[in-house]
């Protein structure tokens, strides 16, 4: 019996050693009606409504989500009360975003939580920022700064710049702000960073960033982010007004 | 087959009496020695009151008489057809004898391996010699000419106009002293409509020219719109469409028509062609696709570091979901599939981890394709269909900490993608994914960090 015992350890060893799989992902992901089809989820309004209240959290946050998408607006109190008694950030993420393009201000006060909150993962808070501007609500834009300037991971920054590149009117009170930030970033390391931060400065109508662009230009190591940076740099001198950075 | 210069004159005039019937002798005429004569007989009798026909005999020898009966010029056939021979000594000849005051073009076919074109001219009686245009090798109307070793098969002619031309033909054995004649009249009449191409897959904003065809048979009867299928027909022509995919056509009469496509979905193009008595319709099935993007931009980025959120517990990974927006401004491409290929570039990671770290050679023939304006759920968070947008997931997980077979603290991996729709090349992008050391919970992993560009 002991000796039975030992064989199936050494079993349990072997196979632990050997390296897990390996999963590469570089394809569509699978639609929001697809994963509630799998999940067997009706696509009516009751079944979804029903969903809500679903035992498997990203069930619940499928169906708000699918709910918004087919603009049924009179199951906003059902998500709403759906959110307040929600506990994983996640769905909660996605019940808020309904609720955003639902025209419900729960939803922006819920995502304007979320990207505020420091100790939630940066790409999560990014992403709420993002659904809001996406509205036009630009209440996260301090906290996409913050993160931008903090961040390490060039996935993050970029991300960030990404979404200062969509806004359409920067407050007054953080155009300067912003505008070091971007300049900061023509200097990162990575070279999808300063890419991006010469495109978001063309978009801002950063007029005040083109002599360091200009420079950034001529440092330029990588002939493809050059070639992005040039354009950059004359979409921006052929703006005859002033862009979102400098309109207040 | 060549043109014969017809002369036509009167040999006879005489009167038959009510009820009887009455020989009018030809002795005194010259008979052409290809035999290329024919009589008209005409009457002031209303029609179907007199009958003729025609014998040819040897003095003496009534069994060597040959005779042909009468056919009615006003039988509105326009075709005839009857199996031919060349064996056992047999001889075959067509002729066609033109009976009225203008030209007219028929068409002989022999089986279908030969076909021409000729032309009657007024009056005129031709022979088609069979034997002759084998041995001979005369070749038809593209070129063809018949197999010498062929001896027998079927025989077919036909004119465009309705009792014009008359057909027989001659089987003859003059070892046997025979001949005896065949007229299987027909009409040849239009029995099909075609369209090409039958099937059609456009992107909006384009248009397909179409061009449509009829067929004809040799049917029983001018209504018998069906029958073995015989060539050409030069009908009446006209378009139709159903469904909103497609403009309307506007081509009435012409063989060939164009049309745009002007919204997604699917739609019927249908070709009539009309004859006389007979009407046939041929149809295309129009697929329209929404139009390819021509450029391809990063809209947005959702960046996701570990722990992946189907595999908690693996120490390797994540990366980023790309949204992509389709251009150019303003063109609605909703719908449009596309295809990606990635191509690994560059890895400076060790080894014995490149097998980990690696991009995945991707071509457009084994990758799952993005369709723009689709919704995508992504590690736990859904993301809505956005116009012109589209979701492309880059993310790379393994179970094990990959850094921590190795001594370095970082590495990293390109790969360019491209993008295809309908086989064009929309958008090339830079992919690196950066390996670096991290803890989560006192875990050693390596975490990973895309980049698009």
């Amino acid at each position: 019996m002991r000796i039975g015992t030992l064989r199936l350890l050494l079993f349990v060893v072997l196979v632990s050693a050997v390296p897990r799989d390996r999963t590469c992902v570089a394809q569509a992901p699978p639609t929001i009606e697809a994963e509630l089809s799998k999940y067997g989820v009706p696509v009516t309004q009751l079944g979804l409504q029903s969903a809500l209240k679903d035992h498997r959290p990203q069930v619940r946050g499928l169906a708000a989500s699918k709910l918004a998408a087919m603009k049924f607006t009179a199951s906003v109190p059902l998500i709403v009360k759906a959110l307040e008694g929600e506990k994983y950030p996640l769905v909660k993420f996605n019940m808020a975003a309904a609720l955003v393009s639902l025209n419900s201000q729960v939803g922006n006060r819920a995502l304007l939580h979320i990207c505020d909150e420091a100790s939630l993962p940066e790409g999560l808070r990014l992403d709420a920022a993002s659904r809001l501007i996406d509205v036009g609500d630009y209440g996260c834009l301090p906290s996409v700064d913050n993160i931008l300037r903090k961040a390490t991971d060039p996935s993050i920054k970029t991300a960030a710049l990404l979404d200062l590149a969509r806004v359409k009117v920067i407050p007054a009170a953080l155009a300067p702000r912003i505008h070091n930030t971007l300049l900061a970033s023509l200097q990162d390391p990575v070279s999808a960073v300063r890419q991006f931060a010469s495109e978001c400065i063309a978009t801002l109508g950063d007029k005040a960033a083109a002599p360091n662009l200009q420079t950034a230009i001529a440092n330029e190591s990588d002939e493809m982010t050059r070639a992005h940076m040039e354009e950059s740099l004359r979409a921006l001198e052929s703006q005859s007004s002033e862009g979102p950075l400098n309109r207040n | 087959m060549g043109a014969a210069n017809a002369s036509n004159a009167e040999v006879g005039h005489f009167t038959v009496q009510a009820k009887q019937t009455t020989i009018f002798p030809l002795a005194d005429l010259q008979g052409d020695p290809e035999m290329r004569n024919a009589f008209l007989v005409s009457s002031d009798a209303a029609p179907g009151e007199i009958a003729a026909n025609l014998a040819s005999t040897v003095v003496g020898d009534s069994e060597r008489e040959v005779e042909l009966l009468g056919k009615d010029s006003q039988e509105p056939t326009n075709a005839g057809f009857h199996p031919w021979s060349l064996s056992n000594g047999d001889d075959s000849t067509l002729f066609l004898f033109n009976h009225t005051a203008e030209a007219q073009r028929a068409t002989v076919k022999v089986s279908s391996l030969w076909e021409k074109d000729v032309t009657l001219s007024p009056f005129e009686t031709r022979a088609v010699g069979l034997r002759t245009l084998i041995q001979t090798g005369v070749p038809d109307s593209h070129g063809r000419i018949l197999p010498g070793d062929i001896t027998d098969g079927q025989i077919s002619w036909s004119v465009e106009s309705f009792g014009k031309v008359k057909g027989r033909l001659l089987l003859r054995n003059n070892a046997n002293h025979m001949a005896r004649n065949y007229s299987c009249a027909g009409e040849v009449v239009m029995c099909s409509a075609a369209i090409n191409p039958t099937s059609a897959s456009l992107a909006v904003g384009n248009s397909a020219s179409f061009t449509g065809s009829a067929g004809s048979c040799i049917g029983l009867s001018v209504f018998d719109c069906s029958g073995a299928t015989y060539g050409g027909w030069a009908a009446i022509y006209s378009w139709n469409s159903s469904g909103s995919s497609i403009s309307s056509p506007n081509c009435p009469g012409s063989a060939s028509c164009s049309v745009s496509a002007i919204a997604v979905g699917s739609s019927s193009l249908t070709f009539q062609a009309q004859s006389q008595y007979c009407i046939k319709t041929a149809t295309a099935n129009v697929t329209v696709k929404p139009p390819c993007p021509t450029s391809l931009t990063v809209d947005q980025i959702t960046p996701k570091s570990l722990p992946d959120y189907d595999h908690p517990t693996w120490l390797t990974g994540v990366g980023i979901l790309a949204r992509m927006k389709a251009g150019p401004a303003g063109k609605d491409c909703t719908g449009a599939v596309l295809l990606e290929a990635v191509t690994p570039t560059t890895n400076s990671c060790p080894s014995n981890i490149q097998q980990y770290t690696k991009f995945p050679t991707i071509t457009t023939a084994n990758n799952s394709p993005f369709t723009v304006g689709s919704s995508a759920a992504w590690e736990g968070s859904n993301f809505p269909s956005i116009l012109n947008d589209f979701y492309d997931s880059h993310k790379i997980i393994v179970g094990i900490n990959v850094l921590g077979q190795t001594s370095v603290q970082s590495c990293v991996a390109k790969a360019t993608q491209k993008y295809y729709c309908s086989g064009s090349l929309v958008g090339t992008f830079t992919l690196t994914n950066t390996y670096t050391r991290g803890t989560i919970n006192g875990q050693a992993v390596t975490n990973v960090s895309t980049t698009k560009q």
